[in-house]
């Protein structure tokens, strides 16, 4: 189910003297089971650009084709384009609202008209999939868990729904670093699993250098880069415009490269990095003897 | 849709109303208020009329500003004319069926029209060209005499601050949590009425919790910053009377002589 967006644009307080860009003419294609990551600045338009993913914003000018069709046009329902499109948003156990935490997973499949046994299924399934023991959490309050079980409860509600491409912004944010690496870990596999085309809005620049196929690069509403991994974190004077950093380990070499170091080639993961500084060093020894 | 909301509606500009004085504009609009009340006729409309637009014009801001602050009041405003229109007792001037429009009825209905729409003429001016907290402010002071008598006037201004504060950042929350339920299929918008307000729990749930949960870090932050009520509590903005706060003091007191002039004098002859 290909995601192709033809220069959307979005304003705020139209016609207003405060009108502003959120979005200023952003295209792109995305395939079945690709995994993007999206990153840029606070402000840079990747909330509202997501939102327009499914149909919770609409574009003021540009159109978004899922599976070849307008989303905005009057015979696409956009109830079916949320199912196949899940969007999980930051701090999504902020939506929390039932009694139950198998009735809160239950909510997205319920509003799909869904028979009670598939729901039943469905939410079982959806913490599996997010490493919840159904049998000891179901019937419990969503408030009494902890932050990292809310933020799964979250996000199993919209796996619930069995979407064909899973949007979630910063689903790692405010969690300590062992909750971070494991929902990302699930995110992960959950992909694998269900086959599903994965979009990622983050900060982290490690995460998406590490699980990202491709990356999409946001200023000031404005698609600026798009790209794997590999060909974005090699454009350092273009992130830094746009006040991003880069994957640790790449940064490393680029501080190493500023000093002096003859490093070459696109670093990324800390191995790259390790085996790079090493053959540099074994250079160097060389030429010092 | 929650964005189009606009509470505390303030109209950003640098004239002379907006830097009167806030409780100098407080006690005007009451008095202002007060002499709608006194008004018998029409003749103390016009004057009415002719001191809010002079007060609306010297403000700059833009009249259709202050048409908009009507809408939300715009049904009561239809209500009130309709009910006396057709149902005051009086010399009967047309009927059609069952409903009757009485001369009396018909001034009737005119005469509250005018009032309504003067009163929210003069509460629109005073929020469209005072900032909340200024207002607030305004009121701590003029409330402030109370306190000797153990009113709590402090208190109440911090209240009305911190909800005001909070308003824009509900609207806020509700939005996200609105299309949060949305992506999860939740409806909130067809449906009877029983089912749209069932509709509504997935967003009040979180927007009370929320709400909770945002009081309780603001009580938080207060205390760690030693908050500790009114007492020996110093501004930071020293609120302080001009020559254009006695200047408008003097335009008060005329226009309130007027009104009182014209409901009084002829009573004398």
């Amino acid at each position: 189910m290909p995601i192709i967006a033809e220069n959307i644009s979005h304003v705020y307080n139209k016609g207003q003297p405060d009108e502003t860009y959120a979005l200023r003419d952003v295209s792109f294609s995305i395939e079945d089971g690709e995994f993007i990551g999206i990153i840029g600045h606070t402000g840079s338009g990747k909330s509202t650009l997501i939102q327009h993913l499914n149909g919770l914003l609409k574009p003021d000018s540009g159109r978004i084709l899922i599976d070849g069709r307008d989303i905005m046009s009057k015979d696409v329902s956009l109830r079916g384009i949320r199912r196949k499109v899940g969007l999980v948003f930051q701090y999504p156990e902020y939506q929390l609202f039932e009694e139950t935490v198998a009735e809160d997973v239950a909510f997205g499949p319920k509003n799909l008209g869904i028979p009670p046994d598939e729901t039943d299924q469905r939410v079982r399934e959806a913490l599996r999939l997010t490493e919840l023991d159904y049998d000891e959490i179901a019937d419990r309050s969503p408030f009494e868990l902890s932050g990292g079980q809310k933020r799964r409860v979250a996000i199993a509600g919209v796996l619930a729904m069995r979407p064909e491409v899973l949007i979630l912004d910063e689903p790692a944010a405010g969690l300590d670093p062992k909750s971070h690496v494991q929902i990302l870990e699930m995110i992960r596999r959950v992909r694998e699993e269900r086959k599903v085309t994965v979009i990622l809005v983050s900060h982290n620049m490690d995460d998406v250098a590490r699980l990202c196929s491709r990356v999409f690069v946001m200023e000031k509403g404005e698609l600026i880069l798009s790209g794997t991994p590999r060909e974005v974190f090699s454009q350092t004077e273009l992130l830094r415009k746009a006040g991003l950093g880069l994957p640790a380990a790449a940064d490393l070499i680029f501080r190493m490269r500023t000093l002096g170091a003859d490093i070459d080639g696109d670093i990324l993961s800390a191995e790259e990095a390790a085996d790079a500084v090493i053959k540099w060093l074994r250079k160097k020894g060389k030429r010092g003897r | 849709m929650l964005r189009d909301i606009t509470l505390g509606q303030y109209y950003a500009k640098d004239s002379v109303i907006h830097r009167l004085d806030p409780r100098v504009k407080i006690v005007a609009v009451i008095v202002y208020i007060i002499m709608l009340f006194l008004v018998r006729d029409f003749i103390g409309y016009a004057v009415s009329f002719a001191a809010a637009a002079a007060v609306i014009c010297a403000s700059g801001v833009p009249f259709r500003f202050i048409l908009r602050g009507m809408k939300p009041v715009a049904v009561i405003l239809a209500l009130t004319f309709l009910l006396n229109l057709f149902l005051y007792p009086g010399t009967v001037l047309l009927s059609a069926g069952p409903f009757h429009i009485t001369q009396q009825g018909l001034h009737q209905a005119l005469f509250m029209a005018c009032r309504l729409i003067l009163l929210i003429f003069g509460t629109a001016i005073l929020t469209y060209t005072t900032k909340p907290m200024k207002l607030t402010d305004g009121m701590e002071a003029l409330m402030s005499p109370l306190s000797r008598f153990g009113f709590p006037a402090h208190e109440i201004a911090i209240i009305m601050s911190i909800a005001l504060r909070f308003i824009p950042m509900l609207v806020q929350e509700a939005d996200k949590i609105m299309k949060a339920q949305q992506a999860r299929g939740a409806d909130f918008e067809s449906g009877n009425i029983i089912r749209r307000v069932r509709s509504l729990m997935p967003l009040f749930i979180p927007l009370f919790i929320g709400a909770f949960r945002i009081a309780q870090d603001l009580a938080m932050a207060m205390e760690a910053r030693c908050y500790r009520g009114g007492t020996g509590r110093t501004r930071l903005h020293v609120m302080k009377l001009h020559k254009r706060d006695a200047a408008a003091s003097v335009l008060l007191a005329v226009y309130a002589g007027l009104i009182l002039a014209e409901r009084i004098l002829p009573a004398l002859f």
